[in-house]
This record gives C-alpha cells, sequence and structure tokens, in this order.
C-alpha cells in the first residue's frame, strides 16, 4: 500500500481485473464445460485402440477436468493477487 | 457391537471435543468470524471439510458406480463451482467483511425484508441438509453400535452439540481441519492398500478396472459403463439434462450459507482467494479418488447383478414369497462360486454379498405384476444394491480386513459431523445476528449474544434431532426428506446465488428487483422439482431429452435473473451509499480502509 489510491489508479485495477477475470472465466467454461461436450464422440468401446489405459477419453476428461480446475483456482488467485500488488490495492 | 469401531469412533469423537475445548471462542467476533484469524490453507482444509457430507464420502462413489459416466454431473458440478466462487463471490464477500450472508443482504438489498428472506431460505437449505447428515450419522452409529438407528439419530446431535456449542466458528474451524485430515486418510486408504493399483498415481493405474466393468456392464444393459448419456438419473436424462444440471449443481454451491460464510474468516481478500483454491485443492483429493471407488465397486456389483440374473430362470413358476426367499438364501453361495473367466476377470466373492444382504443394503425384489402369486414372465425379479456400498463395502469386496472397514466408517462419520458442525453453526448465527439482533434486542451485549446464540444452536439441535428422527422412523418421512436434499441445490441456484451475483456485479440491482427475482425462482422451480421428483407430472422433454428436477435448478436461475434484471431497471436505482458500498468491496484496499 505505497501509493496513494488516486481514483485513476482504481479503475485500471478496475480494468484490469475485469479484463483477467474474464480470460480466466473462458479457460474456466472450457475446463469444466467445453472438455465434456463433445463425450459422445470421444467415447470409444471397450477394447478400441482409442482407449487410454482401459478407459475411453470421456472417461479421463472428468479426473482431468478436476484436476485443471484446482490448477486454475490457484492460478487465479495468484494472478489478481500480482494484479492487486502491482497496482497498490 | 462392533468393538474396533466403537472404539475408532469414542476415540476420533474424544479428540474432536479437546480440540474445540482448547480452541473455544470468548467474544462474539471469535464466534461468529474465529476473530478472521484463519489461514488461507487451514480456511480452505475447513471449507472441504464443511462442503463433503456424509453423503459425498459414502454415497457419492456409490453413485458413479451405478450411473457410470453419466454422474460426473456430480463429479464435475460440485468441484469445479470453486474456481466460479473465487471469481464471482468469495474474495468480494470479504470485502464486504461482515458476519452473515443474510448481513449482506440487507445491507446491499437495503431491506430488512431482504434480510428476513435470506434467512428464510437459509434455514429451508440447512435444515433438510443437516436432518440428512444427522441421519448419516444415525445409520453408521447404530451399525457400529448394534443400537436402533432411531436412538442414534437422537445422539448425533448431541455429540455435535458436545464440541461446537463452546466455540461458535472458531472452534469449529480447528475440529473440520481435524475431520478432514481423518475423512481423507480414511478415503485414501483402502485405495493405497490395493496390492493392484501399485502405482505412483493410482488414479491412472485403475483404467484396467474400468475396461473390466465396461465389459460387464455392456453385457448385461447393452451399453458400456463408460458410455454417455444413456441413463436416467435425478428423473431426466440426455445431453442437455446433463448439462443443465451440471450449472445448476455449480450454481446451487455459490448459494450455499454454510460455505459462503467461511469466506469470512480468513485476515484478508487475498487469502479468502487463495483459500477458496486450496478448499478446492483438497475437496479434489476425495473427488479424484471417488472414480477409483467407482470402478472397484462398479464391476463388483454389475458383476453379482449379472450372476442374479442368470438365475432367475430358476424362479418362473415359483410362489413369490418362495422365489425371495430362495434367491436371498444361494446368491451368496452363487456369487461365490462364479468363475472370474466368464465375468471378464472380475472375482465377485460371497462374503460382502451375505454380509451386506443381512444388513438389508443388498435386497431381493420380486414385484408380481400380475398378481396371480407366482413368478412369471412379466414379473419383476430384482436385485437392488444400496449405493452406501461402494464406499462402505469396499473393503470387505477386497478382503481389506475389519480394520480397514472399521476406519472407513470413522471417515464417514466424522465427514457427516464437520458438515452438521457448518450447518448448526449457519442456522445459529442466523438465529442470532439476522433475528434477535436484528428484530428483537438491537442493543445485545456481547455476553447476551452469545447466550442467546448458544441458546438457539441447542434448540436448532433438538429440531434437527427429532426430523431425523422421524426420517429413521418413518420410510415416508425419509423418501421426502432425502428428496429436498437433492432440491436444495435447486432452491439455492435459483433464489441466492442470482441475488448474490448481481448484488456484487450490478450496482444497478435494487431491492425490488431481487425480490421478485428471488420470489419468480421460487415460483418456477419449487412446484415443476417437487411435481417431477414425486412422479406427479412427467418432466418437460426438449428434442427427446427429459430436464430434470435437478437440471430444473439452471432454469430457475435464469429466470431469476431475467426478472431481476428487467424489475430493477423498471424501479430507483439503489441509494448512493449502496452503490459505493458496492465499488468499495471491489478494490480490497478501500474495503479494509472502511472497516478499520
Amino acid at each position: 500500500m505505497s501509493q496513494p489510491t488516486s481514483a485513476v489508479r482504481v479503475e485500471e485495477y478496475k480494468r484490469a481485473f475485469a479484463a483477467t477475470t474474464i480470460v480466466f472465466f473462458i479457460i474456466w467454461l472450457i475446463v469444466a464445460i467445453g472438455f465434456h461436450l463433445p463425450a459422445k464422440s470421444l467415447y470409444s468401446p471397450p477394447g478400441s485402440p482409442a482407449r487410454h489405459n482401459g478407459a475411453p477419453t470421456n472417461w479421463w476428461m472428468i479426473q482431468v477436468s478436476i484436476a485443471l480446475g484446482v490448477i486454475l483456482a490457484f492460478a487465479y488467485a495468484l494472478t489478481i493477487n500480482r494484479l492487486d500488488e502491482k497496482y497498490g490495492m | 457391537m462392533d468393538v474396533l469401531a466403537v472404539s475408532f469412533l469414542v476415540v476420533a469423537i474424544l479428540v474432536y471435543m479437546f480440540i474445540a475445548y482448547r480452541s473455544r471462542a470468548f467474544t462474539a467476533e471469535e464466534f461468529y468470524v474465529a476473530a478472521r484469524r484463519v489461514s488461507p490453507l487451514r480456511n480452505g482444509m475447513a471449507t472441504a471439510a464443511d462442503w463433503m457430507s456424509g453423503a459425498s464420502f459414502i454415497s457419492m462413489a456409490g453413485a458413479v458406480a451405478a450411473l457410470g459416466y453419466d454422474a460426473s454431473v456430480f463429479l464435475i458440478g460440485w468441484s469445479l463451482s470453486y474456481v466460479l466462487l473465487a471469481m464471482t463471490l468469495a474474495p468480494f464477500l470479504r470485502g464486504y467483511g461482515k458476519f452473515t450472508i443474510p448481513d449482506f443482504f440487507e445491507d446491499r438489498y437495503y431491506s430488512k425484508k431482504a434480510r428476513l428472506f435470506a434467512v428464510i431460505m437459509l434455514y429451508v437449505v440447512s435444515l433438510t441438509y443437516l436432518t440428512a447428515q444427522l441421519l448419516g450419522v444415525g445409520v453408521v452409529l447404530s451399525r457400529a453400535f448394534g443400537v436402533d438407528a432411531r436412538i442414534m439419530t437422537l445422539v448425533a446431535p448431541l455429540i455435535v452439540l458436545l464440541y461446537s456449542s463452546l466455540g461458535g466458528m472458531k472452534s469449529i474451524t480447528w475440529t473440520q481441519v481435524a475431520q478432514y485430515i481423518v475423512l481423507i486418510s480414511a478415503y485414501w486408504l483402502p485405495i493405497v492398500l490395493l496390492s493392484h493399483l501399485w502405482h505412483p498415481i493410482p488414479h491412472i493405474a485403475y483404467g484396467k478396472d474400468v475396461a473390466k466393468t465396461d465389459l460387464i456392464v455392456r453385457d448385461l444393459r447393452g451399453h458400456a459403463w463408460t458410455e454417455p448419456f444413456w441413463r436416467h438419473y435425478a428423473d431426466g436424462y440426455g445431453q442437455l439434462n446433463w448439462l443443465l444440471a451440471t450449472f445448476a449443481l455449480m450454481l446451487g454451491t455459490m448459494g450455499l450459507p454454510h460455505i459462503l460464510m467461511r469466506f469470512y474468516t480468513v485476515p484478508s481478500v487475498r487469502d479468502a482467494r487463495l483459500s477458496v483454491a486450496w478448499a478446492l485443492f483438497f475437496i479434489g483429493l476425495l473427488y479424484l479418488t471417488a472414480p477409483i471407488y467407482a470402478a472397484l465397486a462398479g464391476g463388483k456389483e454389475y458383476a453379482l447383478q449379472t450372476v442374479f440374473k442368470s438365475h432367475i430362470k430358476d424362479v418362473m413358476g415359483m410362489k413369490v414369497a418362495e422365489a425371495k426367499k430362495y434367491l436371498t438364501e444361494h446368491l451368496p453361495e452363487w456369487a461365490e462360486k462364479a468363475e472370474a473367466d466368464k465375468l471378464h476377470g472380475v472375482k465377485v466373492g460371497g462374503d460382502w454379498v451375505r454380509k451386506w444382504m443381512d444388513a438389508g443394503l443388498i435386497k431381493v425384489k420380486v414385484v408380481d405384476k400380475n398378481g396371480n402369486g407366482v413368478v412369471d414372465k412379466g414379473d419383476a425379479v430384482k436385485l437392488s444394491i444400496h449405493k452406501d456400498i461402494a464406499v462402505l463395502g469396499l473393503p470387505d469386496m477386497f478382503g481389506l480386513g475389519p480394520v480397514v472397514a472399521s476406519i472407513i466408517l470413522v471417515g464417514g462419520i466424522s465427514a457427516a459431523l464437520s458438515t452438521a458442525d457448518g450447518l448448526i453453526l449457519a442456522m445459529t448465527t442466523g438465529a442470532t445476528r439476522d433475528i434477535y439482533k436484528t428484530f428483537i434486542n438491537p442493543r445485545a451485549t456481547d455476553r447476551q449474544e452469545l447466550k442467546v446464540a448458544r441458546l438457539s444452536m441447542l434448540g436448532i439441535a433438538i429440531i434437527s434431532g427429532l426430523l431425523a428422527y422421524g426420517m429413521a422412523a418413518s420410510p415416508t418421512v425419509k423418501a421426502y426428506i432425502a428428496k429436498t436434499v437433492g432440491w436444495a441445490f435447486a432452491f439455492a441456484a435459483s433464489t441466492l446465488t442470482p441475488a448474490m451475483i448481481l448484488g456484487v456485479h450490478w450496482k444497478r440491482t435494487t431491492r425490488e428487483g431481487a425480490l421478485a427475482g428471488m420470489v419468480a425462482g421460487l415460483i418456477v422451480s419449487v412446484p415443476y422439482v417437487a411435481l417431477v421428483s414425486l412422479k406427479k407430472i412427467s418432466p418437460i422433454t426438449i428434442g427427446g431429452q427429459a430436464i430434470g428436477s435437478i437440471a430444473w435448478g439452471t432454469i430457475g436461475f435464469l429466470v431469476n435473473l431475467v426478472v431481476t434484471v428487467l424489475v430493477s431497471l423498471a424501479t430507483a436505482p439503489p441509494p448512493s451509499e449502496v452503490q459505493r458500498m458496492i465499488d468499495r468491496i471491489k478494490v480490497p484496499v478501500l474495503a479494509e480502509q472502511k472497516r478499520s
């Protein structure tokens, strides 16, 4: 909190905050929903070579989604927290 | 009485009580928000324990075992919602920095009516949820102690009271941390012990179990286990239903007061963001493991169904009661003898089948459809396998022994207790701050407030204990309450969530708009959700896909959103101090200046 919080600075911060959040929101939408929309085409029947380690891609996507969600949550928190510091907010 | 399980349980509960006693609250600030000194990691753990109920621990993997891919609704909806929470609500609530969720409603919507509405919704959502937790604790306790479940449902709230009445949020935070550690260790233990999964990451190694379960289910049902969108669940089916239901669970999560209030307890806005990330990390540890349980137990369960199905022809022509008795008596030995070669390498085993049949969780059902008293072609001969077996029964299925089985029980109890703690506290703060201090005695001293808080905690525990007793005593009551738990998400999504999100992000949202939106959300969601899940009307179908009762929450959310926006635009803008407050909570520095 070294810099004074002028109105201009606050507006800049809000704009940068909104832009970052929208980018993260879009990535979230892809990870949370987008990965599962093509579930039917990602599915492959038992024994198919398109399977990985026994399970079809649509199945693995469930776990991939959750794991990426955790990473995304940390990435978002760290990015915005850095933004806060950069603008002295 | 299961001596091993009982001694583990007693030790665990004593430890929780000791922790709660050591960290009890002395001031109102400590009681409501743990003096806002909870570190992000600790709050993340406590939030995860608060969030993951007995149902997440005991039943969710079972739902995945039964539904295969289609149960991804729960896995995804109940975890990825947290990223959304970090982006839209949690840090701003911390910026706002008061004590309860209804506090926010009154300030933001400049009306006591908004507070009252929020308190009522908080009670509706939390009480149904709490009743289910207590029933869960009661059922597990009754199994361990060999005492009637009805009595144990009355004991359950007393256990929670023993520690939560002492110290409010401060002690609950510490006990939830301990409960999280217990529940996650218990959940991971069997998976780590299963030698065929010995691999740096068992979450990848279990793929071959998925393949086996896939083949068994395909032989039995014509569709593989991992094949998407062919099953009915929560009264709906199809991909559109999947999408709407996933959104509804996410939006519902964001409107649960007992979760939201945890973000008041961290020291700063930045810590609030980090603590959501930690919460999702700790939730992820369980949610990533649930599919392993599902694949392992699902394989055994569907293999048992296959064995059962092959013997249905044996009972054709028998009297109904005789057929039921014959199938029940012989199923364990058929399961024991079933050859793994014919079941894609899955060895069913008979001991667990016998154990859970005795416990009443695996049941033979014979419905004489034409009423002639004899089993013939048109009649339904079914084996029902309770979804709790996937987790509670896994140690038996794989011969891991009674110690592991007892540890799983303790994990289940810890999960249910930690959620019950949070719910009781949310309702207590609702009664004390939002009713007593706002409407009855605004000048209450700290001492008076704490006294009222402890008294209302007692009242809430007694009421919910009685409700849980009613649930254990009457199957009809139980069926209704079990349904209402599922509804809680739809109701939260169509009432509180839009008012929270718009309240934080759109300054122009007015009191009239928010109230009209919440009422509209309720009107749209309650009748549909209730009538559809009680089978009074059939669900709406769009392009051959039925919109089920969970999925409807998204419709309620959207209706609420539209009504709130339209009514807000038609009414006078909120007072300037409310608009300034919204500006302030968006900027951490300003939010903190204002408070200090």
